[in-house]
């Protein structure tokens, strides 16, 4: 019964997990859709740390979850723990199909070691005081699992639909993960091999989560207690135990190390199962005293994991906080101007707030419609692995969108209202005249404009100035009226000087043309870009539209902390013609 | 002239809409006949409070009585190019209005048109575009089909040698493979083109846009129209975007003209709209290029309008 409850839970966990991460319709989230991503333990802990009150209670149910039953986290919501039991499953039917005799990957008891484990959550734990989510990004098991699915399979079903029917039916993003697909793929895999070959090692030994919930569950209330008097020692159990924490020879269940999968509570036909037990009571004294018990210490997980536990702590606090200073350095060294390496999403408040909360599981990234949310890889510094920042070359912040912010199960990107998200300035724009068309081909363009949501960049009836250089007498005019100081006479072979414009300076005015004599300097009546930095937002819109190459003429510098755009509220047009009669 | 002179001539057609009036001002016409011969290639401006049956009331006009049938023939496959570019709902005026794209889709369908598709190259996403914008429902609810345009597998490269600038473009297929293309804009105020109407909605059907804006912008909008020149346009010009186009800020920047312009001549609708965003001739430069290119008429002196009055 409680294996077919841990199992069903599971099935629906995963589900819901998978399917929050195929993003076909690019609908805008809502909240229930990404519940099961929100039940995970790092997501809640991060949250609670940005004060979102949600995940304080998933938190703190979590906890008193932990401390009833154990690491129930671990089989029942973990998408790592579940993936990793669909492997050890599958190990299992196959060796059934084989005709093997003992099916699945080799479980007998081991002796516990939490030296690594504690090693682990110690350097995580210290490293995350420093530096956030630096570390974490790397180990959180959550994370490990959304991102593959986020790099993976999230474009493969998008591919399949595209393939699969005869329209379109979504926009490929294929490669979005790029060569951190290796990272991505590797940090999956290697926990889904080492549970084909051993079951759960690896959360017994590498995975933080489970160290630090293992601390919590050395005494649920509801554990797995074995009783002596009607145990015939038939070992079902042991060679069930995922965990291979069984340890028969005492009785006893290493309640640290069992992910309560309740597979041995199944295998067992003579009195296994979970009981509600005094927890003042020592582990393995559940049935009395008269179960055999070693007094020699040196086995048990009690006391060696308190000590290894403090010992590490002492010794790697100052390995973790040098390596996680290194790693935070990077987005926080050019704090000074407001500048930043990379752009966070809007709700993320400032760069290095962002980098300390996410762990890069990708689920916006999954989520973002334009794509224009990309995986990093060195865009922010080592700390912003994994992590998203806006890439304005693949997209652009879509303006009456807050994908992003809804689905963020971090608090990385904070709950932003969508009024809250037209005004939040992530970024801001800067117009490069010297390579703009207007300017440049005197043609009229408006790329920039066309795509600006704000009207921070708009459009004016301007006077682009054209020199002919064979007329110009070099009488220096316009060079005199020019107010940006944009003309200079240049060389010109040997006939002399002539006028030559400062693209990068002119600002379309025609005073050059108006005054030059010989009629060599002309201006063309043109709708010149021009940009209010007051209301740009950032979104990156007039960069990804601007035609120009290589280098376009609107280029986007990252805000480091997130400021607020000004909003200007034009009066209501007015009907230029009569709308009595047609005016034509 | 007042109105209430054109309002002397009742007309009314059959039970699903009606014309209240509509008299013709220039040439002189003979103001009793509703339908005008196609030979004429009518422009037909109508006004109303009700977008459907302002279409219907301009279709009857120009299929010369017989609706859509003047144009779609049974079997024939249609494809409707709306504008459908930015992710924003109905009442913003940035798209073409879902009724008058779903009422379209509608009387294809009835005309016997074997299949419609519905396609815009979005300029944002296109999947919150459809959706957004309420054209996908309203297309799908008339027995449409809404395609994507966000792929390029969906070009197919086009040679355009009547063109000064655009000599070759990517076209999408469903512009290519269809019987019947039907172009129907919203006029808008735009920042680089300066206004938006049946000759740059053209541009939708193309995937490079960026090479336009690189290789001036007017020509290429002209000779986008030569690519294919549409069966017919429609142009909706209800609630005008009269700046900060072509996506707008808020709703302060619509006026209300509650007019609907529909032809065969591309040229002659765009310098009709133009007049009603208040542009003077010579402003909006693709329609002087597009008529040099003898692609329509841009002096409405020498059109047939027929214009309309529905209640």
């Amino acid at each position: 019964m409680w294996r077919f409850l841990r199992i069903i839970c599971a099935f629906l966990v995963g589900f819901l997990f998978v399917w929050g991460f195929i993003n076909l319709r690019n609908t805008e989230p809502t909240a229930w859709e990404h519940l099961v991503e929100r039940v995970q333990f790092i997501p809640a802990l991060l949250g609670t740390l940005s004060g979102v009150a949600w995940a304080g209670v998933v938190l703190c149910a979590l906890l008193v979850l932990t401390l009833i039953f154990g690491r129930a986290y671990c089989s029942f919501l973990c998408p790592l723990g579940i993936a990793q039991d669909i492997v050890i499953r599958l190990h299992r039917i196959m060796d059934h199909l084989r005709g093997k005799k003992s099916a699945g990957p080799a479980h007998r008891f081991t002796p516990p070691v939490p030296y690594v484990r504690y090693t682990v959550l110690a350097l995580v734990a210290v490293s995350s005081l420093f530096a956030g989510a630096a570390i974490l990004a790397w180990v959180d098991p959550y994370s490990i699992c959304a991102r593959f699915l986020a790099g993976v399979l999230n474009p493969l079903v998008a591919g399949a639909a595209n393939t699969l029917s005869d329209e379109q039916v979504t926009t490929p993003a294929w490669s979005r993960y790029g060569w951190l697909l290796l990272l991505v793929g590797g940090m999956f895999l290697l926990p889904l091999i080492l549970a084909w070959w051993r079951g759960r090692i690896y959360c017994n030994t590498l995975c933080p989560v489970g160290a630090l919930l293992g601390l919590l569950a050395r005494r649920p209330l509801m554990r797995i207690g074995m009783d002596p008097n009607s145990c015939v020692r038939c070992a079902a159990c042991v060679r069930a135990c995922k965990a291979q924490c069984i340890d028969l020879k005492n009785y006893r269940v290493d309640t640290t190390r069992c992910v309560n999968c309740y597979d041995c509570i199944s295998a067992c036909e003579h009195g296994l199962r979970p009981h509600l037990v005094n927890p003042f009571r020592a582990p393995g004294t559940e049935f009395g005293a008269s179960i055999p018990r070693k007094t020699n210490s040196a086995n048990s997980p009690t006391s060696t994991s308190r000590r290894a536990f403090l010992g590490l702590l002492a010794t790697s606090v100052p390995v973790a906080a040098a390596v996680s200073r290194a790693a935070a350095a990077t987005p926080s060294s050019s704090d000074d101007n407001n500048a930043a390496p990379a752009t966070s999403p809007p709700g993320s408040i400032s760069v290095p707030r962002f980098l300390g909360h996410c762990t890069g599981c990708g689920l916006c990234i999954s989520a973002c419609p334009t794509h224009v949310l990309q995986p990093s890889s060195f865009e922010y510094g080592f700390s912003g692995f994994f992590k998203p920042h806006l890439d304005f070359t693949k997209g652009f912040c879509n303006f009456d969108c807050t994908a992003c912010s809804s689905v963020c199960p971090e608090g990385a990107i904070l709950p932003i209202t969508l009024a809250e998200k037209k005004r939040t300035q992530i970024a801001l724009a800067s117009f490069h005249s010297e390579r703009c068309i207007v300017h440049c081909h005197q043609t009229e363009c408006g790329a920039c404009t066309e795509h600006c949501p704000t009207k921070a960049l708009s459009t004016f009836e301007g006077k682009v100035p054209v020199c002919k250089t064979d007329l110009c007498i070099a009488c220096n005019a316009c060079v005199q009226v020019c107010p940006q100081h944009a003309i200079s006479l240049v060389a010109d072979g040997a006939d002399g000087m002539h006028a030559l414009i400062d693209r990068a300076k002119c600002i379309a005015c025609g005073k050059c043309a108006r005054v030059c004599p010989s009629g060599a300097m002309t201006s063309k009546h043109l709708l010149v870009p021009v940009l209010d930095e007051k209301l740009c937002i950032g979104c990156g819109a007039c960069s990804y539209a601007c035609p120009v190459r290589p280098e376009r003429a609107m280029q986007i510098t990252p805000r480091n902390r997130h400021l607020t755009a000004e909003i200007i509220h034009e009066k209501p047009a007015q009907n230029p013609v009569s709308t009595d009669e047609f005016p034509f | 002239m007042q109105r209430r002179d054109f309002i002397k001539l009742g007309f009314a057609v059959g039970a699903g809409f009606s014309l209240d009036t509509l008299s013709g001002l220039f040439p002189v016409a003979n103001a009793e006949e509703s339908p005008v011969p196609a030979e004429k290639n009518p422009l037909v401006a109508v006004r109303g409070n009700d977008r459907v049956a302002m279409l219907s009331a301009a279709l009857t006009v120009l299929g010369s009585g017989g609706g859509m049938s003047a144009f779609v023939k049974p079997g024939q496959s249609v494809v409707i190019k709306p504008n459908c570019a930015w992710d924003k709902g109905p009442e913003m005026s940035a798209n073409t209005h879902p009724s008058l794209v779903g009422h379209m889709v509608k009387l294809c369908k009835e005309a016997g048109a074997s299949k419609v598709l519905v396609f815009d190259h979005s300029c944002d996403d296109w999947q919150r575009t459809y959706r957004n914008s309420g054209i996908q429902a309203a297309v799908e609810a008339a027995g449409g089909e809404m395609i994507s345009g966000a792929d390029e597998s969906m070009y197919r490269d086009h040679d355009n040698p009547g063109a000064r600038n655009l000599k070759r473009a990517k076209v999408h297929s469903a512009i290519l493979d269809s019987d019947v293309f039907i172009n129907m804009p919203v006029l808008k105020n735009h920042g680089g083109a300066r206004m938006t109407a049946c000759m740059k909605n053209a541009m939708g059907i193309v995937w490079n846009r960026g090479y336009f804006h690189s290789h001036d912008l007017h020509q290429c909008i002209a000779d986008s129209v030569l690519l294919r020149k549409p069966d017919l346009n429609v142009l909706d010009a209800f609630a005008p975007m009269l700046r900060n186009g072509p996506k707008g800020k808020d709703e302060n920047d619509l006026i209300q003209t509650h007019a609907l312009l529909a032809g065969k001549d591309i040229v002659a609708i765009d310098a009709a709209a133009a007049k009603l965003l208040g542009y003077a001739d010579g402003e909006v430069r693709h329609i002087d290029l597009a008529a040099s290119m003898g692609l329509g008429e841009k002096d409405l002196s020498k059109v047939w309008i027929r214009r309309i009055s529905v209640a």
